[in-house]
């Protein structure tokens, strides 16, 4: 069953669209790439100059509605939670089939990529010669090549949600599962914490000397540790339930959705904290102003977290 | 302030109806300088005036005005140049009939990050050195054609530019407002502005001005 | 960044223009008006099916007999009582009347009245009524549509009924149900639970099937195994499969609209893009005159797409304001018959002003992407244009 709701069918319409319009301008890109030549002043640059214009309209006018799709993505998800027998939130409706999980990272990830592109066009036409336009090129056709992997992925994962056979609930996918603990490297709750604002002190500190590879890794694992932090300390005060172990039902409204602040925070900071680096390999610019919104958003991240422990705590006058 | 060196100008390159409209073109004009482009129609002046005002690309030849090389600049950077150091007027005037003559004024401001204020006091500055301030909420499509080509004078002062370029700017005034008109160019000559008229009108016989010939899209 | 200035020549170029986008304006006006219509009614419905089934028991057991429903014996009630989590178990009696000279029915509900209905809104219709005169005779309460329906054949205080027994009874009209609930009772009929008795032709010792209220939803799956158990000859309706089956024909209602929708959209969209691919040569001179005084490429598209772009917020704004009158206050003439095509009984609705805001996005995205899509192209093409060539 692929069209589950409403918002599946407008979701994948949507996601059509903007395919349809990322090919044109993938055509484009590629009559572009084949004879740009900058220095030449043809009557044909000229026409593939104008032409530049149309492809930079158009991925900028799609990579924002793909901005604002991910976190549709994930609020269709969680309302088809109603729909997929068994399923509480989004969790058991990524969990319906292999392809799921998949799906979601990879959509971050274009998402991270896309980030990469808006910098790197910003600072291509602010010079005066273009000296990224190949680059970015490349890096479109390589995003381009991604998406259409996702819009194979969203089809394949959204036809293999079966209505009929019940998924698990979040408790039961992201709970102990007794034997082995689902924490990286065998953690502890305590020592997972201590790594976390660790970590988070160290790409703070990274940021403000702007030591810029040092920052790519301590944000990499930042990124990886406060994943695990969220849905194994922080999610439980968020739902005040010591059992409650899921990254997605905080995206609900009952928790004010709480949940797209806390993941796109995360995702903020930790983009500008590992962009800084990769763009400076790609351009040989500096960036370290940059920084300064990682350090925003970072500790935002960590200020919303912490604070739902110490309201608990206050509340309550004891930790779960 | 403006230095022209081997500009050709070839419309329609490759192609059938290709048209090489101007050939080996240098110029220098020095900051303050007023020069009348002459020539016969179709002998290149208008084509050489855009490629001055970057709003075509030579074909060949480097373009440097007040030190910037804008012979292939991008358009992002070849529009800031445009909005902040040239002022351009128009044969047919090319003013937007419907708006005011004051909202007129303000279009080329309309990018630029300035306070209200300076805004006011730019655009009424402007009004003033071309004597429209009377006209100033009146729609262009109601003013007679001297006061639409003070209008258009005023919006190619409201951005102080360094270069006037100006094209025909007297084909469609009768003798009185080309007097006028003349004056007000003598004024900015004054104040330090270079300027660059394409015409083919006598009445700027009577400028103090350097002339130069076109013909056939090359400088005689 | 679009500035004030840059807002204030956009909203004059458009005035000036306003003829030329007017034909689109009232086009997508109506697209959103359509669309917005259907997505506020189907959601209005839906809430007041869900305020309904709130106050539904959580199972509904009938004995079933060759796959047909048949009349429950009403000592079954003691075995059901006995389940840990079931509060209460109510013996219902329930039909469809046939009214013989046309093809319709009412759905005759027999109630209790000395046990303490379930039903919020009956409850509360009852707790106006004094239960002593009101079973003192036979007396009814009537639906709206019930009452419309003999109106029309002048039964304004009473109705003969014709049970299967061939005898008449005739019954008194004593009130009626308020509109707001028309929805679910537009064809119903309350009466005391003896006389639906008769009137259906239901045994003394049987009911036509047993509600069973248990108040906790985590109890739901274990209560309905021991009812398995209990009989083997019964068919046990669960109130979340209720829900979703009203969810599912929704859905699907709504999604075969949408679909329809799309094509229209897809329409609308090359609509869109033929007509701001017109560029006549006045608009081609205010572009060369624009990128003369110092526009960009890039600030024209953005005064194009910025045109495009209020036309269609005003358009969406407009549409959606009158989908709302039309829906909440005119009370959705002719769509809501396609909606409620289920009830016998025309239906006149007053329904509650419920918005879902992230089908109001929702709707807002699938409208505006594809508006935007098909204008993309015109706008570069447009303001890539040669400036001289376009001052001549
Ligand atoms: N886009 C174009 N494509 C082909 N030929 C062109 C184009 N623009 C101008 N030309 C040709 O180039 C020549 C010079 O044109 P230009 O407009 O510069 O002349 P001009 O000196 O300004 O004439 P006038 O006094 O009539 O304005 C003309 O012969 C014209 O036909
Ligand atoms: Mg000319």
């Amino acid at each position: 069953m692929i069209f589950l709701s409403n918002g599946v069918i407008v979701f994948l319409f949507i996601e059509t669209l903007l395919l349809i319009l990322l090919s044109v301008a993938f055509i484009n890109v590629l009559t572009i790439l084949k004879s740009w030549n900058f220095e030449a002043t043809t009557t044909k640059q000229y026409i593939l100059e104008k032409r530049s214009y149309l492809v930079l309209l158009i991925i900028f006018f799609t990579l924002s509605f793909k901005i604002i799709l991910l976190p549709y993505f994930a609020y269709m998800i969680d309302t088809l939670s109603d729909v997929v027998p068994g399923a509480m939130c989004a969790a058991g409706v990524i969990n319906a089939n292999k392809y799921g999980v998949w799906l979601l990272w990879l959509k971050i990830f274009i998402l991270f990529l896309v980030g990469i592109w808006i910098i790197l066009n910003h600072y291509d036409l602010k010079a005066e010669n273009y000296p990224f336009f190949k680059k970015k090129l490349w890096l479109f056709i390589l995003i381009f090549a991604l998406i259409a992997g996702e819009s194979v992925l969203d089809i394949l994962y959204l036809k293999n949600i079966s209505t009929k056979s019940i998924v698990s609930c979040c408790s039961s996918i992201y709970g102990a599962s007794g034997i082995s603990n689902p924490i990286p490297f065998d953690l502890h709750v305590n020592e997972l914490l201590a790594l976390f604002y660790l970590l988070f002190t160290l790409s703070i500190t990274t940021a403000i000397y702007r030591f810029k590879f040092f920052s790519l890794l301590s944000n990499i694992a930042f990124l990886y540790i406060a994943y695990y932090a969220v849905v194994y300390f922080f999610g439980t005060y968020i739902y005040e339930l010591p059992t409650h172990l899921c990254p997605f039902c905080m995206l609900q409204s009952g928790y004010y959705y709480i949940g797209y602040f806390i993941w796109g925070t995360l995702f903020l900071g930790t983009f500008f904290g590992m962009s800084v680096s990769i763009i400076e390999y790609l351009t040989d610019i500096d960036l370290s102003r940059l920084f300064r919104y990682s350090i925003i958003f970072n500790t935002t991240f960590i200020l919303i977290c912490s604070t739902y422990v110490l309201l608990y705590y206050i509340k309550n006058g004891v930790f779960l | 302030m403006i230095k022209l060196e081997n500009i050709n100008k070839i419309y329609n390159q490759s192609r059938p109806n290709e048209f090489h409209a101007l050939k080996n073109i240098s110029l220098h004009v020095s900051e303050g300088e007023l020069i009348i482009l002459k020539g016969v129609s179709g002998s290149g002046k208008s084509t050489l005036l855009s490629i001055i005002g970057s709003l075509i690309k030579p074909s060949s030849g480097s373009v440097v005005i007040d030190n910037q090389s804008i012979a292939k600049l991008p358009d992002l950077h070849a529009s800031v140049f445009r909005a902040d150091k040239l002022g351009f007027i128009f044969q047919s005037f090319n003013l937007f009939e419907e708006l005011s003559v004051a909202e007129n004024i303000t279009t080329p401001l309309i990018h630029k990050s300035i306070t209200p204020k300076e805004l006011k006091d730019k655009t009424a500055t402007a009004m003033n050195t071309a004597q429209i301030q009377h006209k100033a909420n009146t729609q262009v499509k109601l003013l007679s054609g001297g006061e639409k080509q003070r209008c258009a004078i005023a919006r190619a002062l409201v951005n102080s530019p360094k270069v006037i370029l100006c094209d025909e700017p007297t084909a469609n005034l009768d003798a009185k407002n080309s007097k006028i008109f003349i004056k007000t160019i003598k004024k900015l000559h004054d104040d330090g502005k270079t300027i660059v008229i394409a015409t083919h009108d006598s009445i700027f016989d009577s400028i103090d001005a350097k002339i130069i010939n076109i013909q056939n899209g090359t400088i005689v | 960044m679009p500035n004030k200035l840059f807002l204030n020549f956009l909203f004059l170029l458009l005035y000036k223009h306003r003829v030329k986008h007017l034909s689109i304006f009232f086009i997508s006006t109506l697209i959103v008006f359509i669309l917005s219509s259907v997505l506020l009614l189907s959601h209005a419905l839906q809430e007041d099916i869900k305020q309904t089934l709130k106050s539904q028991p959580e199972f509904t057991i009938q004995k079933m007999r060759g796959g047909r429903s048949v009349d429950v014996p009403l000592f079954w009630a003691d075995g059901f009582e006995s389940i840990e989590g079931v509060v209460d178990v109510e013996p219902r009696v329930y039909g469809e009347y046939f009214y013989e000279p046309n093809e319709h029915h009412f759905t005759i509900v027999g109630i209790d009245f000395f046990e303490l209905a379930h039903s919020k809104k009956l409850k509360k219709i009852i707790s106006d009524i004094d239960i002593k005169k009101f079973l003192s005779k036979p007396n009814m309460i009537i639906g709206q549509g019930v009452k419309a329906f003999l109106d029309r054949y002048h039964f304004f205080d009473y109705y003969v009924f014709r049970p299967p027994d061939r005898s008449k009874i005739e019954v008194n009209i004593y009130d009626y149900f308020p509109k707001e609930s028309s929805l679910v009772s537009n064809d119903m009929i309350i009466m005391d639970i003896d006389l639906a008795r008769q009137i259906l032709g239901v045994d003394e010792d049987e009911a036509t099937d047993f509600a069973l209220y248990s108040p906790n939803e985590l109890e739901a799956d274990n209560i309905k195994i021991k009812l398995i158990l209990q009989h083997f000859d019964t068919r046990i309706i669960q109130k979340s499969d209720i829900q979703k089956a009203y969810d599912k024909l929704f859905n699907y209602k709504g999604g075969i609209f949408l679909i329809l929708y799309m094509i229209v959209l897809l329409t609308f969209m090359m609509i869109l893009y033929q007509r701001y691919s017109m560029i006549q040569s006045s608009d081609k001179k205010e572009i060369g005159i624009l990128r003369a005084l110092g526009w960009s490429i890039k600030d024209v598209i953005v005064l194009k797409i910025g045109e495009s772009f209020i036309v269609a917020i005003f358009a969406f704004l407009l549409g959606f304001i009158l989908a709302f009158i039309y829906v909440f206050f005119l009370n959705a003439p002719l769509l809501g018959a396609i909606f409620y095509g289920y009830s016998n009984l025309p239906t006149d609705i007053v329904l509650n002003k419920s918005v879902d805001f992230s089908a109001v996005f929702l709707l807002f995205l699938f409208y505006i992407l594809p508006f935007m899509a098909a204008v993309l192209i015109p706008a570069w093409r447009s303001s890539v244009i040669d400036p001289l060539e376009a001052m001549r």
